[in-house]
């Protein structure tokens, strides 16, 4: 009966950020919280991430790219339990070496955490994270914070790639930037922050901004969505509890 | 240098953030935006002005590889130790949901490893030195500090959370010398931008903040430092009670005989965090340096720090209450 529900939450890509963001905690704590060697005991909480990309029809492409920038990091500590590991261990009737075991563990953990922040990400508009950050009773100067950064970072990150490129047309031979040019080049992009923050404070000052009326939309939680958060939750501990 | 879930323990990693809530409150508290709003703008625009920093390499002379700015110590400077450490915790923040750098369970050690050292140690270092010397001796030793602390704290917090087998020495002797050279890196190029703002807008030449009392940071420097070093070499030999009851008796502790005796010593056993100064799952070792001990000197150290001022702080907030 809660199932039909639950599914219809989830298919309206509608999720209460509350609920997304409890859930995803409490899935990278139960992933984390599993032992070295603990590949096939993880296997199943693939699921919710595989479920969610299904149901919420995310987005394939940007989860790769994600992925694969991951990947050098879950190479290096993965090879380093290679190197390290030097036993062997019962797998069902056989004894295998440890080191795999362990290393497969690990790429499988990492993918799976990171798998839970990208749906976390994905189906989690900022403007409702941050509203369930306030419900959390986070500080709402470090909510406004994470909102003014995350509205400046992809404006940035487009005049750090214009100025990088304007560099590169100039001198195709070079591979990176000489460092005096550098300094002068990031000291300029300093010096259009520090202008662009007094017009911003300017603008806020002119539409009667402060830190206590800022707007930020808490979303109401539905007793629909606190159970299907609850079920979930309490899915994932006892699956915890019970292989142990 | 960011660590990703699967690295820590969630005992681990909940400690940390613990310990991440309470300086980034600290922080709110000390900065008093009330008073500045001004620098809610700024603070927004430098978290991002620094992300997009990173996207901008530089050629390292002579080595044909590339590096790029941290940006902790330049943000430490330009605003101030209590602004700086929130900025980047939102900045880390951002970059664990939106990029997969480093895990949303490990964003707390993450917190502490690029923000506290570089914000509350390497920065009033910075200050120290910048006094004495030039901008580019001053970034470079604070930048290699705070990295190198950063570096350590990544070992530590990974080898107590025991989740991957790297050796703690092996693992020591990698961190520690790749983050010495981006440490090197890190400073020029914070010297770099500096040195550019002060000649060309000196009006915006960062003002110096003092971040704690000298006092008691000096001391808990120095607390960690006995903690962590001298008490692995401190520990293998008996104190002097015990070294009275070993000439007298012939063993240097006294066993209990009665049943009550038993029980407690039971009881106290379960309960001990550090029995006989060492961590319970015992430790490697680097010559004479006796990890486990050394991470106990450290834990106690802090256990009695937190004892001492908890009065103080239990009076301070009964008075503003």
């Amino acid at each position: 009966m809660i199932y039909p529900h639950m599914l219809n939450i989830v298919q309206r890509r509608n999720i209460h950020p509350l609920s997304t963001l409890i859930i995803t905690f409490t899935y990278i704590f139960v992933v984390a919280s599993f032992h070295s060697y603990a590949f096939i005991e993880m296997i199943p909480l693939s699921l919710y991430p595989i479920a969610m990309i299904i149901f919420c029809r995310l987005s394939i492409r940007h989860i790769k790219h994600v992925l694969i920038a991951s990947l050098p990091f879950a190479t290096v500590i993965g090879v380093s339990q290679l190197l390290f590991i030097d036993e062997h261990i019962l797998f069902f009737h056989w004894y295998i070496e440890a080191r795999w075991m362990a290393f497969s563990t690990f790429v499988l953990k990492n993918t799976l955490a990171i798998l839970a922040a990208t749906v976390l990400f994905l189906t989690t508009p900022i403007e409702q994270l941050a509203g369930a950050l306030l419900s959390l009773r986070i500080p709402r100067f470090l909510v406004i914070q994470l909102l003014l950064t995350h509205r400046y970072i992809f404006l940035f990150l487009e005049e750090a790639k214009r100025l990088r490129e304007a560099y590169m047309l100039r001198a195709p031979r070079h591979r990176a930037i000489k460092l005096s040019v550098w300094g002068s080049l990031v000291g300029h992009l300093l010096l259009r922050t520090f202008d662009r923050a007094e017009r911003v404070y300017e603008a806020m000052t002119l539409r009667g901004f402060s830190i206590q009326h800022m707007h930020i939309k808490i979303k109401r939680w539905t007793t629909e969505e606190m159970i299907y958060t609850y079920v979930t939750v309490i899915l994932f501990i006892v699956y915890r509890l019970v292989v142990i | 240098m960011h660590m990703a879930d699967a690295l820590i323990s969630p005992t681990v990693g909940m400690a940390m953030w613990g310990a991440t809530a309470g300086i980034a409150g600290y922080s709110l508290k000390k900065l008093n935006i009330e008073a500045d709003e001004k620098k809610l703008p700024l603070m927004g625009v430098l978290g991002a002005f620094v992300f997009a920093a990173q996207m901008i390499n530089f050629a390292i002379p002579g080595t044909g590889s590339s590096g790029h700015l941290g940006g902790g110590l330049l943000l430490a400077v330009l605003l101030g130790p209590y602004a700086a450490f929130l900025t980047l915790s939102v900045v880390l923040f951002i970059q664990a949901l939106f990029f997969a750098d480093g895990g949303l369970l490990a964003f707390g050690c993450n917190v502490l490893n690029l923000g506290f050292y570089t914000c509350f140690i390497a920065y009033p270092l910075y200050k120290q030195l910048i006094r004495r010397t030039n901008i580019w001796f001053a970034s470079i030793i604070a930048a290699v500090v705070g990295l190198q602390l950063g570096a350590f704290s990544v070992v530590v917090q990974t080898l107590l959370s025991g989740k991957v087998e790297l050796p703690f020495t092996t693992f020591t002797l990698f961190m520690q010398p790749i983050h010495l050279a981006i440490g090197i890196v890190e400073g020029i190029a914070t010297a770099t931008v500096i040195s550019f703002v002060t000649k060309t807008k000196p009006e915006l030449s960062p003002t110096i903040e003092a971040p704690m009392n000298r006092l008691i940071g000096t001391l808990g420097l120095l607390a960690l430092i006995i903690g962590g070093i001298f008490s692995s070499i401190a520990s293998s030999k008996p104190d002097g009670l015990e070294w009275s009851i070993f000439h007298t008796i012939g063993t240097d502790e006294l066993h209990a005989t009665t049943a009550i005796h038993h029980a407690f010593e039971r009881l106290q056993q379960s309960l001990a965090l550090l029995p006989d100064y060492n961590l319970k799952s015992g430790g490697a070792s680097i010559g004479w340096l006796d990890i486990g001990t050394s991470i106990s000197g450290i834990i106690g150290a802090f256990i009695v720090a937190v004892a001492i001022m908890a009065p103080y702080i239990i009076k301070k907030w009964r008075r503003e209450a």
